[in-house]
């Protein structure tokens, strides 16, 4: 065999390794969103009909998410809505997000321009994430209960926004840590004071960096469980809570489960499509040589 | 282009401590208006801290910085009135030319009209016209250069600070950009401190050169003076390419001359006994000579010393010879291509007014 013929072989070979490893990870959410539009006759597949093809399209999963009356009586047992779940979840994770970032970027700079905290400050930050959430949440809800704060939107946003801010830390001090030292002091040499130094100059040059943290912490906050599951009852459970009460005693509810995925998802999607420019353009800060 | 009148920079016992680690040692210098004055030294002697102290972007230990005989050793950057262009440039990325231009007006809260007048005259000198609405980060090299430069000068700054602002271009725009902002310094007669390890840049720029190592000022005087008579032997050997040649020796006198023994070789310095006599701390000494000081010859002739040729580097215009005398290595620069090759036997005459003696214990040049 010649090398030519090889390489084409090692390159088809690439491509079906590729296409197979997509496939592996886009059905399960292939599934998902099929699962959401079908009828409940056609949520299992069985042997003989894998049903990798909806065959009856229906909107009814969704329709049982924000008004279960009127269609699939048969699971009437679950006569709750995801409005107020899906709302909380907003609230919460997007107020979270913001105030992590705004803390979280400002203490990051600290540390990166003015060692704040020492040395090892975003290192024992990190630590401080690294202790298994299950171990503390008991004390936290403990605390909380003593302060009344437990099912309340503020005790939530300060609970999502704690347990995120090293995440913030530490990505955004490494930005800040990319971009050198003689940028502010150039600036300073322009006449800038430090806050004008970090508000004019720094900050327009780590936006790609705050789009990034933000979509992470975001997804962190959206995707909790065991925080809000102990934390919240009633006025603030958040969508996976909601999902988790699709399975029960009386079965898996598959369609509505899937429809409520489907429904997390979009808020992630929609953020990741905005700052897309970002995330592509990637962390190069072009002017600088070194 | 009007800038502001020269004013005299003075630097009292400046003195820098990192820590335990002291990066300026009592810099006492001064620069006189309209100066262009090189800070020379390797990489890590403190030329970059002393700068940066000037620029008020670090603060001494301890010693003064005068600006026009007015202390300004702690005021702000924004009030020394100087301009820096760092060695990475550091022209903001997500800002236009024009707007890096008038970032430091802007600071200043000059009047839209007023900015947009100087930044175009400085434009105009740096010939930026064409890329005023392109974005920091998408400059090439030169232009990144000269809005750098640019920026410094837009505040008409009393000084200008250059940290090795050459450093990262490629050799033949090096020479091109050294000799343009030779130019620019004279046509607006603007006083500069000029940082370098580069002592091809320092000696072709300034009129001055200031040598530093180790955080201490080792000499200050015209290119001239620090090439032919370098007060020690650190300055010796930092300047001039290829460096000088050191050859340890002993002193010793016979009869009533006095001779450089160097083991494999005697050299009659007689003429020097006096000085000697006067200046060396013992008979340890070191002889230097540049390469270019150094003729060869084919024949034997009076004062010269026999070598072997280990090694000839061409270079065009110029052939560095690297001949061995017993086991010591002396290399020699001729102008002109030689037809030498390796293993020829010559003879080095080495060229008695340009030579130097060294005191082996303090490395100051005696003669």
């Amino acid at each position: 065999m010649d090398i030519r013929a090889k390489k084409k072989i090692e390159k088809i070979m690439r491509y079906v390794i590729l296409i197979l490893a997509t496939i592996i990870i886009l059905f399960p959410i292939y599934w998902m969103v099929i699962t959401s539009v079908k009828p409940p006759e056609e949520w299992t597949p069985t042997p003989t009909n894998p049903r990798l093809i909806p065959t009856h399209f229906t909107l009814d999963n969704y329709v049982f998410l924000f008004a279960p009356f009127g269609v699939m009586e048969t699971f009437a047992q679950f006569r709750e809505t995801i409005h107020q779940p899906l709302m909380s979840s907003l609230i919460l994770s997007g107020s979270a997000t913001v105030l992590a970032l705004v803390i979280g970027t400002c203490a990051a700079y600290a540390m990166s321009r003015y060692k704040a905290g020492g040395e090892f400050a975003p290192f024992q930050l990190l630590m401080f994430r690294m202790f298994p959430p299950i171990a503390i949440i008991v004390p936290i809800m403990i605390l909380y209960s003593a302060l009344r704060w437990l099912d309340t939107a503020h005790g939530m946003i300060i609970f999502y926004t704690v347990v995120n801010m090293p995440f913030v830390i530490w990505l955004m001090k490494s930005f800040f840590d990319d971009i050198p030292k003689d940028i502010d002091e150039a600036a300073m040499l322009d006449g800038c004071s430090p806050p004008q130094v970090f508000f004019k100059v720094i900050l327009p040059l780590v936006k790609p960096g705050i789009a990034v943290t933000a979509l992470f912490i975001f997804i962190m906050c959206w995707s909790d469980f065991l925080g809000a599951l102990v934390l919240t009852y009633r006025y603030w459970l958040t969508l996976p809570i909601a999902l988790s009460k699709y399975q029960g005693l009386f079965g898996y509810l598959y369609g509505p489960m899937a429809a409520t995925g489907v429904i997390a998802a979009v808020p992630c999607m929609v953020i990741g499509i905005v700052i897309q420019k970002y995330l592509v353009r990637g962390f190069t800060f072009g002017a600088v040589r070194r | 282009m009007a800038l502001s009148e020269g004013e005299k920079l003075e630097l009292e016992e400046l003195t820098k401590y990192f820590g335990n680690f002291c990066a300026v040692d009592h810099l006492t210098l001064e620069v006189n208006p309209g100066e262009f004055l090189s800070l020379l030294g390797p990489s890590g002697c403190g030329k970059t801290t002393t700068l940066n102290m000037i620029a008020g972007l670090l603060e001494p230990t301890y010693g003064r910085i005068l600006i026009g005989g007015r202390d300004v050793t702690y005021l702000p950057p924004i009030e020394r009135k100087v301009g820096l262009v760092f060695q990475s440039y550091a022209v903001f990325p997500h800002m236009t030319v024009y707007e890096n231009l008038a970032f430091g007006l802007k600071v200043r809260k000059m009047p839209k009209a007023e900015i947009d007048k100087k930044v175009k005259e400085v434009a105009s000198l740096l010939q930026l016209e064409d890329v005023l609405n392109v974005k920091g980060g998408k400059l090439n090299l030169d232009q990144t250069q000269r809005t750098a430069l640019g920026r410094a000068m837009v505040i008409e700054p009393t000084f200008f600070l250059l940290d090795e602002p050459l450093s990262n271009l490629d050799p033949a725009l090096r020479a091109v950009m050294r000799v343009k902002l030779k130019q620019l310094q004279k046509e607006l007669s603007q006083t500069v401190v000029y940082v370098t390890h580069d002592q091809l840049e320092a000696m072709s720029m300034a009129d001055r050169i200031a040598v530093m190592n180790a955080g201490k000022l080792q000499q200050v005087g015209t290119p001239e003076e620090v090439y032919n008579n370098p007060t020690n032997k650190f300055v010796a050997n930092f300047i001039g390419s290829p460096t000088m040649n050191f050859i340890d020796c002993t002193l010793t006198e016979k009869d009533t001359r006095m001779l450089l023994d160097a083991e494999d070789f005697t050299i009659d310095v007689t003429r020097f006994g006096e000085v000697l006599k006067k200046e060396a701390c013992g008979p340890e000494v070191v002889l230097g000579i540049r390469p270019e000081h150094v003729q060869i010859s084919l024949e034997r002739v009076k004062n010269c010393i026999e070598g072997k040729v280990v090694l000839v580097e061409p270079l065009g215009t110029e052939t560095i010879i690297t001949c061995k005398i017993g086991r010591k290595e002396i290399k020699a620069l001729m102008l002109g291509a030689y037809k030498i090759s390796i293993g020829d036997r010559l003879y080095l005459i080495p060229n008695m007014d340009r030579l130097h003696i060294i005191d082996k214990k303090t490395e100051k040049v005696i003669v």
